[in-house]
C-alpha cells in the first residue's frame, strides 16, 4: 500500500491543478507539461533505464503528429484514431532505427540518433507537397465533441480544460505502462544491460530483445503524444523535428532524476513552469533559463528525485 | 556420457594461436581444477565454453546438446554459468538487484525472486550488503557478488575464474569451503586458479594448458609430479614441487 502514495498524491494533483489555476492559459501550461512529461518519460526508458542516449525522440515525436495530422485531413480519420495511428508510426520509426543502434553504445548511439534526426528533419522540410514545409500543416481537426459518462466535452472550443485532462490522462497511463514496464524483469535486465552489457548476458539476458523492446515502447509513446499535441495546437511544422526539443527533453530528464518513474514528470513540469515565469523577464529569459539549470545540476546532479529520495530514506550509512 | 565434453577445441585470434585441440571431459558432480601459466588459454576456454567465442575447431557438448557457436544468453539458459575474472557487478545496482537480474529469469512471482536472491546472498554472507550500491563493495565482496549472480540463474555447471585472486588466506579459505558446499549441492564446477593449495585441495581433477595447449590430466598429485608441468611452470613462485 506504501508504494501506492505516491501514485496517489500523483492523479490527485493532476485532478487538482485545473480546479485551483482557472486561468485558461495557466491550464495551456499544464498540457504543454503533460505532453513534456509524455516524452521525458519514455525517453527515459532508453535513456535513462537503457543507457542509450538516443537523441532521436523527436523523429517519433514528429512522425506521430504528422502521421495522424495528415491522416485526418487527407482521409477524415478520426483524431482519437489518429493517437493510435501516431502511436503506430512511432513505433514502426523505433523499430527501424533500433536496428543501426543496437550494437552501439553510449555516445555513438546519440551520433547516429541525431544523424536520423536532421535527415528527418530536412525530409519534412522539403517534402512540401506531404508536410507544406516550413509554412506548417494547418487545418487539424481537433477531438470534436463528445459525451463521456454523462459529460459534455467540448474539444472544438477555446476551453482548455478538456484538453487538459484528456493530456493528462494519456500521461497517467503512460506511467501505468511504464511502471509495469521497469518493474518486470524486461526492465530490470534493461538496467544490467546498462551497467555491463557483457555480465548480463552471461546471465541470461537476451540484450538484443530487451533494447528492441525499450526501443519499441519508448518511440510508441512519444509517437502517441506526437498526435495528441497535433490535434491539441492545431498546426505543426518541421520544427517538430527540433534539436532544441531534444536538449529540452534531456534537460527536464536530468532535471528532474533519470531511471526513475515520477523524475521524468517532475522535471517536465517543472522546466515547463519555470520557463514560462521566467517570460516575466523579457530578454533575460534565456540567460536566467541556464544559470536556473547550470544551478539545479550543480546542487542536485542527479535530479530532484533521487535528492529527495536520499533525504527522506537514508539518514543511515547506507548507500544506493 | 559425459556431462561437459570440449573436444579439440581450436581458438585463433589474427596469428596467436590460443587454444590448440584442446579435449577432455567432465562428469557430472565433478570437481575439475583448471591450472596453467598466464596466457595459457584457461580463460579463452571459459570464454570459448561460455558462448563468447566461437571455436574455429572443435565442439563443446553440454549434457548430450552440441553448444558449439550458441550465444552466450543461450548457453546461460542451457545451464552453464560464469565468473569474470576481474569482477563485473551492476556498478549502478544495489547488491540485491544485481541478483536479481538472475532469479528474476526463472522465478515469475517477484516475490519469490527477492526471497531466492536473497538466500543466495545469505549463502554467499552478503545479506547485511544486499542495500548497497554494487560499485562501494570492496575487492572480496565483489568477488562473491560475482558468484552470487552465476549461482542466480541456477546453474548446473558453473565456471569460476579465479575467484580467490587477491584474498587474504582466511577469505580464500571462506572460498574453499564455499566451493565444497556448493558442490556438496549438486554442481558440477570448473575452477582455474593459480593458488596451487586451493587446486590442489579442492579438485578431484586437474587440467594443465600451457600456451593453449592441454599438457598434462589426472589426479592432483598425479600432474603435481609430471615433469612437464613443473617445466612449464618453473620460475613462477608458487612451483608445483612445493605441497
Amino acid at each position: 500500500m506504501k508504494k501506492k502514495i505516491p501514485w496517489f498524491i500523483f492523479i490527485f494533483l493532476l485532478i487538482l491543478f485545473p480546479l485551483v489555476f482557472r486561468d485558461n492559459y495557466v491550464i495551456h501550461i499544464f498540457t504543454m507539461s503533460c505532453i513534456y512529461g509524455v516524452l521525458v518519460l519514455s525517453w527515459d526508458i532508453l535513456g535513462g533505464y537503457g543507457g542509450m542516449f538516443s537523441f532521436g525522440h523527436p523523429i517519433f515525436f514528429g512522425l506521430g503528429a504528422y502521421a495522424s495530422a495528415l491522416m485526418a485531413i487527407k482521409l477524415g480519420i478520426s483524431p482519437w484514431l489518429g493517437l493510435l495511428i501516431g502511436g503506430l508510426a512511432g513505433l514502426i520509426a523505433g523499430g527501424m532505427i533500433a536496428f543501426p543502434v543496437l550494437r552501439l553504445r553510449g555516445p555513438y548511439v546519440a551520433i547516429v540518433t541525431v544523424s536520423f534526426l536532421i535527415i528527418v528533419h530536412q525530409i519534412s522540410t522539403n517534402w512540401v507537397s506531404l508536410t507544406q514545409g516550413p509554412t506548417g500543416l494547418s487545418g487539424i481537426p481537433s477531438f470534436g465533441n463528445i459525451r463521456i459518462f454523462g459529460f459534455h466535452l467540448n474539444f472544438d472550443g477555446t476551453d482548455n480544460l478538456p484538453h487538459y485532462y484528456l493530456a493528462a490522462f494519456i500521461l497517467v497511463i503512460s506511467t501505468a505502462i511504464q511502471n509495469k514496464f521497469v518493474n518486470s524483469s524486461m526492465g530490470i535486465h534493461l538496467l544490467a544491460i546498462r551497467d555491463d552489457e557483457s555480465a548480463a548476458i552471461a546471465m541470461g539476458v537476451n540484450s538484443t530483445q530487451c533494447k528492441i523492446v525499450a526501443f519499441l515502447l519508448t518511440s510508441f509513446l512519444a509517437g502517441l503524444i506526437g498526435a495528441y499535441y497535433a490535434h491539441y495546437i492545431l498546426l505543426i511544422s518541421p520544427g517538430v523535428f527540433g534539436f532544441d526539443l531534444m536538449v529540452t527533453i534531456l534537460t527536464m530528464s536530468l532535471l528532474g532524476g533519470a531511471a526513475t518513474t515520477f523524475g521524468p514528470i517532475i522535471g517536465a513540469f517543472l522546466l515547463t513552469f519555470v520557463s514560462e515565469y521566467l517570460r516575466e523577464f523579457g530578454d533575460y529569459r534565456l540567460f536566467l533559463y541556464g544559470i536556473f539549470i547550470i544551478v539545479a545540476i550543480t546542487f542536485m546532479p542527479e535530479g530532484i528525485l533521487k535528492q529527495i529520495w536520499k533525504k527522506m530514506l537514508y539518514r543511515g550509512v547506507k548507500t544506493g | 556420457m559425459n556431462f561437459l565434453a570440449i573436444e579439440h577445441c581450436g581458438k585463433q585470434f589474427a596469428g596467436l594461436k590460443a587454444l590448440s585441440d584442446v579435449s577432455f571431459s567432465v562428469d557430472r558432480g565433478e570437481v575439475i581444477g583448471l591450472i596453467g601459466p598466464n596466457g595459457s588459454g584457461k580463460t579463452t576456454l571459459f570464454n570459448v565454453i561460455s558462448g563468447f567465442y566461437s571455436p574455429e575447431n572443435g565442439n563443446i557438448k553440454f549434457d548430450g546438446v552440441d553448444i558449439t557457436g550458441l550465444k552466450p544468453h543461450q548457453i546461460s539458459r542451457k545451464g552453464i554459468s560464469r565468473t569474470f575474472q576481474i569482477p563485473k557487478p551492476f556498478g549502478n545496482l544495489a547488491v540485491l538487484h544485481n541478483v536479481l537480474v538472475g532469479t528474476r529469469i526463472y522465478s515469475h512471482d517477484p516475490e519469490e525472486a527477492k526471497r531466492k536472491a536473497l538466500e543466495l546472498l545469505s549463502f554467499l554472507g552478503l545479506k547485511s550488503k544486499a542495500d548497497f550500491l554494487a560499485s562501494n563493495l570492496n575487492v572480496a565482496d565483489r568477488k562473491k557478488l560475482e558468484i552470487a549472480k552465476a549461482l542466480s540463474t541456477r546453474p548446473k555447471l558453473l565456471l569460476l575464474d579465479e575467484v580467490m585472486g587477491g584474498l587474504t588466506p582466511s577469505e580464500i579459505a571462506e572460498t574453499i569451503e564455499l566451493i565444497k558446499k556448493m558442490n556438496e549441492d549438486g554442481l558440477t564446477i570448473i575452477v582455474i586458479e593459480h593458488i596451487m593449495k586451493a587446486i590442489m585441495s579442492i579438485s578431484k581433477r586437474v587440467v594443465v594448458l600451457n600456451y593453449g595447449e592441454k599438457i598434462a590430466e589426472g589426479l592432483p598429485e598425479q600432474v603435481a609430479s609430471d615433469p612437464s608441468v613443473i617445466k612449464a611452470y618453473l620460475g613462477d613462485e608458487y612451483g608445483l614441487t612445493r605441497n
